[in-house]
Parts: C-alpha cells; structure tokens; sequence
C-alpha cells in the first residue's frame, strides 16, 4: 500500500498545486486566476486518480474544472470591470491574516506528523487485535457472538473493493443513499431556479432602462 | 506515509484558502478561496476513506458494512455537489452586482450596515 514512487510522485503533484493555489490567491487578474484554480483542481483530480479513487477524480474533473473554472472564467469576461481586481492592501489585516493562516498550517502539520496513523495490519497491541479483527460477530438468527471461520482475506477483499470502486459506489447510491441523491438533486435544482431567477432579473430591468433611455 | 502526504497537502489547500478569504476584496477570488477550501476537505475526506482503519474494522463482508466500506467517497460526491450549486449561483448573484451596482469589491456592499 505503500510504496516510495506513489509518494514521491504524489508530493511532486502537491507542490504543483500549493504554487497554483498560492498564484490564484496573490494574483490581481482574475481570468489568470481562473485558469490557475484549473491548475490547482487538476493536481487534485490527480491524487484521487493516484488514491484508486477513480470515480471521484472524474467526477472532479468534469464538474470543478469543466463547470466551475469555466463558469468563473465567463463570468469575469461577462462584468464590467472584473478583469483587474485590486490587490490586498499592505497593512496590519495583511499580516493578521498571513500569521493566520501560517499558524493553521503549522499547527495541522504538527498534529498530522504527530499523530500514529494507524492501518489494520499495523496494530501491534494484541487486545485491539483480539477485539478488531479475531473475527468476533452477532449471529442473528441465534443472537449469539460468534466466531468466523473465514478462509477468505478480507483486507485482500476490501482492498479489492477500494481498487475497483465505481460499481460499489453506483450501487450505494442507487440503494442506500438514494433519497440523499434525491435531495442533493433538489439542492442542486434550487440552485439553478435561484440563479436564473436572479440573472433574469438584471436582464429585465436592462432592458427596461434601454427602453427608457430611448 | 501517503496518508499524512496528502494530509498535509490539504491542509496547505484549506490555509492558502483562508488566507484568500480573509486578504481578497475580490468576490471571484474570495469565491475561488471558498473552492479552494472545499477542494482541500474532499481530498481529506477521501483519503482518510482511502487509508483509514474504521472501513476495515469488520471481519465479514455483509450487506450493512459493504456499503461501509466507500461511505468517504460518497460524502466526496455530495460535498462537490453542493458546492458547485453553491458557486453557480454566486456567480449569479456577481453578474446582478456587476450589472446594477457596477462594483465587484465585497467592501462597496455596505447597504445593510447601521
């Protein structure tokens, strides 16, 4: 599971998308910044390809680089004076907000590199061990605790599961997490109303004032 | 090792997003900060689903905990969905600031202050 080429290759990948993400938020235009938050939603898509998360990394590529880099991007084209934005004022605010957000990262980094990650075939502490994986389970039928005696290695089959991951998740969310499909689907059309709604509006009313103006 | 790799990538993302968020005037870079932010904890979130020990903690494959097993990369899904409703109608709402207040600076919109 782990191997030194997936690290080094998911660190080059990471330090790629840092200088993106780090160039989209000191940039003062914003069609370049644009294109750079592509960069950085790509490196993304990357390491869910590198992680066998195969249906997310698309799923990242079509809707944050396909729609949503290209919806800001029309829409810095589509406003007046959008194109330039003014660039973060040097001041006590500046320096706040950098001590921040440093202090954020150190302090996540610290806990991340203090804390033992744990994996299934690493615990050493044989009472975890006994209570995890000796294979304890509740007979239903009898109500009973009892044990396993499966032949089968069930890290290989979950590992399994991981690698070959689209048709369990198509299965999950058409059985078990169907009516949080339904009401993502509902959030997502709500939004699409409001936002017609909303540019419709603007439309109108330039219109209306073209009429008065003539 | 991958695990705090890509941990720590994440939260590289979530800072330089706060930071974004809290230096910009911007509203599309203030939004892109947001997206930013997002992006960071679907990567958290799918590479702990990815590396963790909770999913693997059962020692049969049943009907209940198969569904288990990839609950991370479903949360993945949902979190980018509403975040890309979320951003669609922002951008609505940037195109109607642009159109009658001609400004795209978060400071200018004082009217429901005092």
């Amino acid at each position: 599971m782990d191997n030194s080429l997936l690290n080094i290759f998911i660190i080059f990948v990471s330090l790629i998308g840092i200088a993106s993400a780090i160039y989209v938020v000191a940039q003062t235009n914003v069609f370049r910044a644009a294109i750079a938050l592509a960069l950085s939603f790509m490196t993304v898509a990357v390491v869910f390809f590198a992680i066998n998360a195969e249906f997310l990394g698309s799923v990242q590529i079509l809707v944050y680089i396909g729609a949503v880099s290209v919806l800001m991007a029309f829409s810095v084209l589509l406003v007046k004076d959008l194109q330039t934005a003014s660039s973060s004022t040097m001041g006590i605010k500046y320096i706040l907000s950098s001590v921040t957000s440093l202090l954020i990262f150190i302090v996540l980094v610290f806990v991340i590199v203090g804390t033992d990650w744990k994996k299934t075939h690493e615990i050493s502490d044989p009472m975890i061990n006994e209570i995890l994986f000796d294979k304890y389970v509740i007979d239903e039928e009898n109500r009973v605790i009892t044990t396993v005696s499966s032949e089968t290695d069930l890290d290989e089959v979950r590992d399994g599961l991981i690698n070959d991951s689209i048709i369990p998740i198509g299965s999950m969310l058409s059985s078990k997490y169907f009516i949080s499909l339904q009401i993502i689907g509902l959030i997502i059309v709500a939004c699409v109303i409001g936002s017609i709604a909303v540019t419709k509006n603007t439309i109108e009313n330039e219109e209306e004032g073209d009429a008065e103006a003539i | 090792m991958t695990l705090e790799i890509i941990l720590i990538f994440s939260s590289a993302l979530l800072s330089i997003g706060i930071f974004g968020l809290l230096t910009r005037k911007n509203i599309v870079i203030t939004l892109m900060s947001l997206e930013l932010i997002f992006n960071s904890v679907v990567l958290s979130v799918v590479a702990f689903n990815r590396y963790s020990l909770s999913s693997s903690v059962f020692n049969e494959i049943t009907v209940d905990n198969f569904f288990g097993i990839l609950s991370g990369n479903i949360l993945g899904i949902f979190i980018i969905c509403v975040a890309a409703g979320e951003t669609a109608l922002a951008l609505a709402m940037v195109l109607a600031l642009g159109k009658f207040k001609s400004t795209v600076e978060l400071s200018d919109l004082s009217e429901m202050k005092n």
